[in-house]
């Protein structure tokens, strides 16, 4: 049951794999859970909360449901319900680092660097490691201009190889307007997943942002070869087929972006 | 242990299963998201990091490991800034170029073709500043703003001060008729007589304003005089003024000076200045000045009427000099 989640069994062998067994949550939050991330890795953040909030109707002790929650209001642009709903989680979880840094995210977005830095650094007090505090780390670098994003990208590269996270720093890029750093990271994604095709529908908006159109075609190609009537490329393809003049591109091209 | 609502070491509740919790996430319309993005206090913060966060690194692509502040402070001057980030031959030849257009600006201030220059010396110092805005490793928006915002800021500090010194000291002004001795298209500088810097008295050319009246003339006819002229101050408050046969007396002493065209001078004239007032003998209006019944009435310029002191000629550069 998750009430015991946090004991400290003194037997580790048999009776820690069972404490173990007794931690997972139960096969329908297990699938809940993994529906959720499912929907994740296809960019279907709205469907993906909906599976996490049903994971903890029947499980309010999952943390990875809570965070999963928070990330995905934040992937939906709804960033002040992001930040209202990480710091309800945290009452219930208080000083929980991923939580806290979903906070900060949240945050970050929000625009309020400062407190974001500080809820940061607070995560980063909290032991252990994780990708996604390297990610929010990252990303409030990128928000407040500093240098060394790159390193905190990487470093949640090292710590987790799942494609999701390059993918994720790319839409971190790709929300605060680093087209050219975006289209790298969606890149590494890429290459970890070929045969996911929300990665290569990220690495397509990110060369269309930079003006490459005939790779943003080919790239949604792939997407759409991996995912037929996937509405947001479709659409985007068609954009770049029936692209005329736009003085705003004019403008990008005038300033041209690093 | 049991009765404990929270985990000893980390804190957190161990009450969830038995707690009544809303799972289900506040969310936000589709309508206040859209409207988030133009939030005023979102963008307050953005706004808030662009002024104060963002300037110390300003330093950006070609520019890096260069001190933000004096860079900052150098965006005031064309060209500094480059050179004061090493490369100098952008920076030399955007400060020359500028220095370059400023003089000439000068030189043909008050026509078309000075205003064109002038342009162009500040679309220089704006380029000086796009080039560092430009270098700066963000996004579309954030450089334009920035860019706005330093050039926003250029002005105020440097060209709005500077504007409002110059034309303490000398505006420019187009002549628009032919009134001897000057000629339609002249520029002439004038400082106004506000500023102090030369205080009207007899003797100067000065810029007036007619008072607006109608004069009745010979043959029943009426002129309406009004607008700028520019004349010679022949005496100041309280002087009597005879101009007689082209000779001047001021007080019933013979004075040299003379107004601007003689030739166009009343014929007669017996006129007394009160306190805050000047006598112009009007030579420059452009009618007969002879066939005006009261032409005394005409010469006595009130002080506020007196807009500046004409002191130099600049167009055309042939004629260019001193205004005596």
């Amino acid at each position: 049951m998750a009430r015991f989640d946090k004991l400290e069994l003194e037997s580790q062998s048999p009776a820690g794999s069972r404490a173990v067994q007794v931690a997972r949550p139960a096969a329908d939050d297990v699938d809940w859970i993994a529906q959720a991330d499912a929907e994740r890795r296809c960019g279907q953040y709205e469907n993906s909360l909906r599976h996490y909030s049903r994971a903890l109707e029947l499980d309010k002790s999952l943390v990875i449901a809570w965070l999963g929650q928070a990330q995905s209001l934040v992937f939906l642009d709804e960033f002040v319900e992001a930040e209202l709903w990480s710091r309800k989680a945290l009452e219930s979880f208080p000083n929980n680092s991923e939580l806290l840094a979903a906070r900060a995210q949240a945050l970050c977005r929000t625009g309020d660097l400062k407190q974001a830095l500080a809820v940061c650094d607070g995560s980063f007090k909290q032991p252990g490691q994780s990708a996604y505090r390297w990610i929010v780390r990252g990303e409030l670098l990128v928000a407040s201009r500093q240098d060394f994003d790159r390193h905190c990208f990487d470093k949640a590269r090292l710590l987790d190889s799942d494609w999701l996270v390059p993918l994720e720093a790319a839409l971190v890029y790709l929300h605060h307007g680093f087209y050219s750093r975006a289209v790298e990271r969606a890149r590494q994604a890429v290459e970890a997943a070929p045969d996911r095709h929300y990665a290569w529908y990220v690495q397509a908006v990110c060369e269309i942002e930079l003006g490459l159109d005939t790779r943003a075609h080919s790239s949604l190609q792939r997407c759409l070869e991996l995912s037929p009537g996937h509405v947001e490329a479709e659409r985007r393809m068609t954009d770049i087929r029936h692209r005329g003049f736009s003085p705003f591109r004019v403008l990008r091209r005038f300033f041209g972006r690093r | 242990m049991p009765g404990v609502d929270a985990c000893g070491r980390c804190g957190a509740s161990l009450q969830m299963a038995t707690a009544t919790l809303n799972v289900h996430p506040p969310r936000a319309g589709k309508w206040v998201k859209r409207l988030r993005k133009w939030d005023l206090w979102r963008h307050s913060f953005r706004l808030w990091h662009a002024l104060t966060g963002n300037v110390p690194r300003l330093g950006g692509t070609y520019y890096a490991n260069v001190p933000e502040r004096p860079l900052l402070l150098r965006l005031a001057v064309p060209g500094w800034a480059q050179i004061y980030c090493e490369r100098t031959l952008l920076g030399w030849f955007l400060l020359g170029l500028y220095a370059l257009l400023l003089a000439f600006a000068t030189l043909f201030i008050g026509t078309q073709f000075g205003s064109v220059l002038l342009g162009l010396a500040l679309a220089c110092h704006a380029a000086s500043i796009v080039d560092i805005v430009n270098a700066v490793d963000d996004g579309l928006v954030r450089r334009v703003s920035l860019f706005v915002g330093f050039l926003f800021g250029v002005a105020m500090i440097v060209y709005l001060p500077a504007g409002w010194l110059a034309t303490r000291f000398a505006v420019p002004r187009v002549i628009a008729v032919d009134s001897p001795p000057f000629r339609a298209g002249d520029v002439v500088l004038y400082a106004p007589a506000t500023a102090g810097f030369m205080s009207p008295h007899a003797g100067q050319v000065v810029l007036y304003r007619l008072p607006n009246l109608f004069t009745a003339a010979r043959n029943h006819t009426r002129y309406f005089l009004a607008g700028e002229r520019i004349d010679r101050i022949l005496a100041g408050p309280g002087q009597r003024v005879v101009w007689r046969k082209g000779k001047l007396e001021v007080d019933g002493e013979p004075s040299a000076l003379a107004p601007l065209d003689l030739a166009h001078c009343p014929a007669d004239v017996d006129v007394t200045a009160a306190a805050g007032e000047f006598v112009i003998l009007p030579s420059t209006l452009g009618v007969d000045i002879n066939a005006i019944a009261d032409a005394g009435q005409i010469s006595r310029i009130p002080a506020q009427d007196i807009l500046g002191t004409v002191y130099w000629q600049h167009q055309p550069l042939s004629r260019l000099g001193r205004v005596r």
